[in-house]
């Protein structure tokens, strides 16, 4: 190893100690995945190694960590976007949501009308958490796509166009996400009465 | 509701669809009237939209870590990462 490495060795695992908990509850609420989040935090470390005679020493090392961060963030949401390949997780979704409606096109169940303590949901840490359990559970594209929706409250479009994905396609996909999470909420948040 | 007995009527499925439509791209005018009188004469579809733009905040508060309990990288993983730097 030369002395330049060795010197970046040593600088990165000082900010993996520094920085490493932080970048993984960023990569964590934007992915709503562990192990996801520990791998693209990891790639963000690769990547610096790499890139480390491109640090300027008098810029701001958080600053420049986010932001390959956030890069690998937008990546892997691009990746599962374009993701053409049908898993049977996404199948066995797909086929719990079309249940949703009958050849009538009307509710083949009655979804719940009221949530439980639906005034101060957002406050609620134990709906939110439940709600996060659910958003766990969607196949790993519907979930990377709704994320990506709400990642920096931009347009849909221009999510869309980030994506790689047409905007009718980035609905459809948020739309089949939200008939799913409304029945595992509707489940798993509002026992029966 | 029965569907398609006006063209202006829109079945649950299409009324749901709309709804969720709505919160990505904005809708013509003459989805949104649609919709709106569906939700009217609905009251599960109009509990779906309800239901629909609480999940929405609810994302906006989930991605937004600052907000979020902090989490912490087990040193496992730590180990992994700088070993991987070598």
């Amino acid at each position: 190893m030369s002395n330049t490495q060795s010197s970046a060795n040593t600088t990165l695992t000082l900010w993996v100690e520094e920085y490493g908990d932080e970048m993984y509850s960023w990569a964590f609420y934007k992915t709503s995945n562990k192990e996801i989040a520990e791998d693209l935090v990891q790639d963000t470390f690769t990547s610096a190694f790499k890139a480390f005679e491109r640090f300027k020493k008098d810029s701001n090392p958080k600053t420049w960590l986010f932001t390959i961060l956030n890069n690998k963030i937008i990546d892997y949401y691009r990746s599962k976007a374009s993701q053409k390949h049908i898993t049977e997780t996404e199948l066995n979704a797909q086929s719990n949501v079309d249940g949703m409606f009958n050849d009538l096109e009307t509710w083949s169940s009655l979804p719940q009308m009221e949530w439980q303590d639906e005034e101060h949901l957002l406050d609620n840490q134990e709906f939110l958490k439940v709600f996060k359990a659910c958003i766990d559970n969607l196949p790993e594209k519907w979930r990377a796509v709704t994320i990506a929706k709400f990642f920096d409250y931009k347009k849909g479009k221009a999510i869309s166009k980030e994506l790689g994905i047409t905007s009718s396609n980035l609905w459809q996909i948020v739309h089949r996400s939200k008939l799913h999470l409304k029945k595992c909420l509707d489940t798993n948040w509002t026992p029966e009465q | 509701m029965r569907p398609l007995l006006q063209p202006l009527m829109l079945s649950c499925k299409k009324a749901a669809e709309l709804t969720d439509k709505s919160s990505v791209v904005k809708l013509s005018r003459l989805e949104r009237l649609k919709l709106r009188m569906h939700n009217k004469a609905c009251a599960v579809c109009n509990a779906y939209t309800k239901h629909s733009l609480l999940m929405d905040r609810a994302f906006e508060e989930i991605v937004n870590p600052s907000k979020q309990q902090k989490l912490e990288l087990s040193g496992a993983v730590k180990k992994r990462i700088v070993d991987a730097l070598n």
